[in-house]
């Protein structure tokens, strides 16, 4: 199935070998290793049947088997044909995962306002007073919607520790 | 007739201004709760229930359904919106809604899920007012064995929704099932691939899952694709977004048909909205005139998710009220609070504080019109939000999802784990593997396995516990007969074929 | 209730102890926001606990600060164990802790154990029943047991959860009496109650806050230590049916970071009594959750807790739910 409607609009572009096409087959090893994995843990581990039925390692071993069974025809016997991406689409979960990690330091609220703006102002080229606009103005909501009304305890980030 | 009469004097009691306007107040914050992705139901009732406690009873109830009917409508904006449901059962609503929304028809999908709410919530509450003991009877037919073969039915429907590459929609039903292996589960009591974590001790979050999944991994795919999204930004208007009569007429019979189905399965114990919401989709996928295009953005698909949902929904408080056993996690809240009050649910309750249920039962009623009038008048507004260019969009719905993930177990864990999920499943995206199955079969599984080896703990180990229960045999055998269905139609098919060759 | 004018004797003389501490001239007191630990999800049973302190503490003004709950659900209460540990020193910091939190750490091996935390107080008590459906043929304990040697199929007891109280509860009766039931695990009390009227089980066990309806369930024997108030007043103890060893009390406390200083303990012990006895606390809480209310001051509650946890394991251990 289709969710994101790709196919339905029916727009086919040519398979670029370009950026990630080497991903469809790293994805394939990845769900025949973890198949694999979840298969041994389950027959070895946890037990297929247990007191006349399925035990706690019944679905993984089933689902496993499947999953790696299936992964392998597909890697030798599908063609790969990969969306046409770029590397660029990992941009934000790298940014994000910087941002994260600011999360301890800065806090919740300025970690994710320092985001929307640097992301604004550096990949998107968009103006100083756009970027510093929507950076506050999103702080300024989390705040206020999160902190303050739905009293999300969020991590305070030592910064503002040693301000008080 | 006599429980006309009783809810009449319920209305009675309930339609006061100050109640209209705790439920209309409650239906606006439950909108906006529900459409955080991460917050939901059980949180916005949660929340709200102390600020309920210096109300009068009845006003306090009023609020608190209204909080609910809003978080189930606020539930299926930013499914529909941004691709990321904020619940389980908006997974479904996903299914269709977001490529609505990409075709410029986001307008549309909202109205549809609207108006399909509350039809599905109008019919559970019907049902419940008219029927609710003898429905919540009939859900005690439904033990362990009962409800494993209804799951086994559910499970086995995702393959219906697998589409052109069904190998890899069976690749990703096995990794939705080996995900939800993790944790300690109820049937065994074995940490399972855990790697001695205790973060994983309980299980992978779900919420965190299906924001990365859905939500995260949109973003990703944003990077790229702007092109599409803002194509279709200078689409929307109003007046394109509401429904037309003939669209009116296409939802109506849909919402009808997944509203009673969700009502039905909303009763059954630990079956939840979920189990609803996809049943009714399914149903609608083999059952509807335009079933073979639900999944590419039909209204039809987010009509029968939404009704199946709300009803399933409403349904979940026929127990509470007749039997005192609360259905959903969201009853057990409201259970809570009807204790705070010193209301005792179970059988009595009826006899004992008949003001007290039949002002709740109206309640409901009131919170539900509540709901789609403050839902319907928010609906410009958020078509307008689609208009915002996606340089905006990008880092800020980055930023909901990481609040979002944080939210829901205030856990930094859960942020990491969104983070990591919403780049797997971009991959899998480009390897053209979807993700829907995987987190259908990540919910089903697991109650699956529960039922499955409580029914077998209570026969100790003999199987015709399955086949003694004319119930469970039914199910079983209806699942098997769907899937015979198609083999056999193929077999029918070739042997025609190969006659006439032969001729 | 017999039990709460036990209990009550012996927090007075906690209670003598406390004014002497909070007497002596570095008195500590709270100067900033308290964060509250519930380590299980918003809307349950923790839950509910903590915001019900948190406003018994508002209406009485026993706390100036503002406590702030702060729900870190995971690991069955492992999350937030290891969060509250992971204070230090923290005197601003209080986590729930009950007997099922305590019974995980056991059952999971956990990092944070009982010696990880501070124990700071305990103002609820809980118990189990067991029970089969009004309807049902059975009468009385002997006649469960009776039918299990009957049915070919045996006896099957449904409870909530694996490896917490309920199963617990079902360990004991089941190798105490020397019986061959079979433990079904539910996803709640819910769902065991519908199992039970449905008649897909035979018996249940449920604590008495779950507030079962006698009209629905019979209520067989109790595993409290003295007859239960109405509407329980007529269900005997298993004690009085012979079986002494059949006993579970499970409790709703308070616990603090490892290090908290002393003066912090003193002053949290003393909020929490004020707490147990405002009239407030007492019919909000106690009273609509069904609970035993007593109070138990942090010295009394380390060492109530820690002989349970030594049962705890000592059970669990004997019926194979832990090597």
């Amino acid at each position: 199935m289709e969710i994101r409607g790709e196919m339905s609009v029916g727009v086919k572009r040519s398979p670029e070998r370009e950026g990630l096409s080497w991903l469809p087959a790293l994805v394939t090893i990845g769900i025949v290793v973890m198949g694999l994995c979840w298969a041994a843990f389950g027959i070895f581990k946890y037990g297929v049947w247990v007191n006349n039925g399925p035990g706690g390692g019944f679905f993984s071993a089933v689902a496993g088997i499947g999953a790696a069974s299936l992964g392998i025809y597909e890697f030798f016997f599908s063609p790969v044909r990969a969306k046409p991406i770029g590397g660029k689409s990992l941009w934000p979960a790298a940014a994000m995962a910087l941002a994260i990690l600011c999360i301890p330091l800065l806090g919740m609220v300025l970690s994710m306002s320092a985001f929307i703006l640097l992301w604004i102002l550096l990949v998107e080229k968009k103006s100083w007073k756009q970027s510093i606009l929507t950076g506050i103005g999103a702080g300024v909501a989390l705040y206020l919607l999160f902190g303050l009304w739905l009293k999300v305890p969020f991590p305070q980030g030592l910064f503002l520790e040693l301000l008080r | 007739m006599d429980i006309l009469q009783s809810l009449m004097s319920g209305f009675a009691t309930s339609l006061t201004f100050s109640n209209i306007l705790a439920a209309l107040v409650g239906a606006g914050l439950g909108i906006v709760i529900g459409a955080i992705p991460g917050l939901g139901s059980v949180t916005g009732v949660a929340l709200l229930l102390p600020l309920t406690f210096q109300m009068d009873p009845i006003t306090g109830i009023i609020m608190l359904g209204a909080v609910y009917y809003g978080c189930m409508y606020g539930g299926s904006y930013s499914a529909i919106m941004l691709n990321i449901p904020g619940d389980a059962p908006a997974v479904v609503t996903a299914l269709d809604g977001y490529p609505l929304s990409k075709k410029g028809q986001a307008g549309k999908a909202l109205f549809t899920a609207n108006i399909s709410s509350f039809i599905g919530g109008t019919i559970g509450i019907v049902m419940l007012t008219f029927m609710g003991a003898a429905l919540a009877k009939v859900g005690l037919m439904f033990g362990p064995a009962e409800v494993a073969a209804l799951v086994i039915l559910a499970l086995c429907s995702i393959g219906w929704l697998l589409g052109d590459s069904p190998k890899k929609g069976l690749i990703s039903t096995f990794i939705g099932i080996m995900l939800s292996m993790i944790g300690i589960g109820l049937a065994f009591g074995q940490p399972r691939f855990t790697f001695d974590s205790m973060y994983l001790l309980n299980g992978v979050s779900f919420i965190p899952l299906v924001i990365g999944m859905f939500g995260f991994s949109q973003v990703l795919e944003m990077m790229v694709n702007r092109v599409d999204a803002a194509g279709l930004m200078t689409k929307l208007s109003l007046r394109e977004s509401l429904l037309d009569r003939s669209e009116l007429r296409r939802i109506i019979p849909v919402s009808l048909r997944s509203g009673v189905l969700g009502n039905l399965v909303g009763i059954l114990p630990g079956a939840g909205a979920t189990t609803g919401s996809f049943l009714a989709y399914v149903l609608e996928k083999k059952v509807g005139r335009y079933g073979a295009e639900m999944g590419t953005g039909r209204i039809e698909g987010v009509a029968a998710s939404e009704a199946g949902n709300n009803a399933a929904a409403a349904g979940s408080f026929a127990p509470l009220l007749s039997l005192g056993i609360p259905g959903s996690g969201t009853a057990a809240v409201l259970l809570g609070g009807l204790m705070m009050w010193g209301v005792q649910p179970g059988p009595m309750l009826f006899q004992n504080s008949p003001d007290f249920v039949w002002g709740l039962i109206s309640s409901m009623y009131l919170g539900n019109v509540m709901a789609v009038l403050a839902a319907l008048a928010i609906i410009p507004f958020l078509v307008k939000l689609l208009r915002v260019p996606p340089a905006f969009m990008i880092p800020v719905i980055a930023v909901v999802c990481v609040v979002g993930s944080y939210s829901v177990n205030n856990s930094m864990f859960d942020v990491w784990f969104m983070l990591g999920a919403g780049v797997i499943a971009f991959f899998m995206n480009v390897a053209k593997y979807p993700v829907a199955p995987l987190l259908l079969a990540f919910v089903l599984t697991p109650r699956l396995e529960t039922s499955l080896r409580q029914a077998l703990d209570i026969s100790r180990g003999d199987l015709s516990i399955f086949l003694g229960s004319p119930i469970a045999a039914t199910l079983l055998s209806i699942t098997l007969l769907f899937f015979l269905y198609p083999l056999i139609a193929k077999l029918v098919r070739t042997l025609v074929k190969k006659r006439q060759t032969a001729k | 209730m017999t039990i709460v004018k036990q209990l009550g004797k012996v927090a007075l003389s906690g209670a003598v102890g406390i004014t002497l501490i909070s007497g002596s001239a570095n008195a500590w007191e709270p100067d900033r926001n308290v964060e509250f630990i519930v380590p299980y999800s918003a809307g349950g049973g923790s839950d509910i606990n903590a915001r019900m302190l948190v406003e018994t503490f508002r209406q009485n003004d026993l706390v100036d600060q503002t406590i702030l709950v702060n729900n870190r659900p995971g690991g069955s209460g492992a999350v937030g164990n290891s969060y509250t540990y992971n204070k230090g020193d923290d005197n601003h910091t209080i986590m729930t802790f009950n007997g099922g939190q305590m019974m995980s750490m056991v059952t999971n091996d956990a990092e944070v154990q009982l010696e990880d935390l501070t124990p700071l107080g305990t103002l609820a008590l809980d118990t189990l029943l067991l029970g089969v459906a009004a309807d049902s043929d059975v009468e009385d304990l002997e006649g469960l047991i009776k039918k299990a040697e009957e049915d070919s199929d045996g006896i099957s007891i449904g409870g909530a959860g694996r490896g917490g109280e309920d199963h617990l509860a079902f360990a004991m009766i089941n190798s105490t009496l020397g019986t061959d039931f079979q433990y079904v695990p539910f996803g709640g009390t819910g769902e065991v109650t519908s199992a039970l009227l449905g008649g897909h089980i035979d018996a249940a066990v449920y604590k008495l806050g779950s507030r079962m309806d006698p009209s629905q369930v019979r209520s067989l024997a109790a595993l409290s230590e003295e007859r239960l108030e109405a509407p329980y007043d007529d269900v005997p103890t298993f004690a009085e049916l012979g079986h002494p060893d059949i006993q579970l009390m499970i409790f709703r406390g308070y616990a603090g970071p490892p290090e908290m200083s002393d003066e912090a303990i003193a002053y949290w012990e003393g909020v929490l009594e004020k707490a147990s006895e405002s009239e407030q606390w007492n019919k909000d809480y106690i009273e609509k959750n069904n609970l035993i209310g007593t109070f138990m001051g942090a010295e009394e509650s380390a060492e109530f807790y820690s002989k349970e946890k030594a049962r705890y394991s000592e059970k669990f251990k004997e019926v194979g739910i832990i090597e």
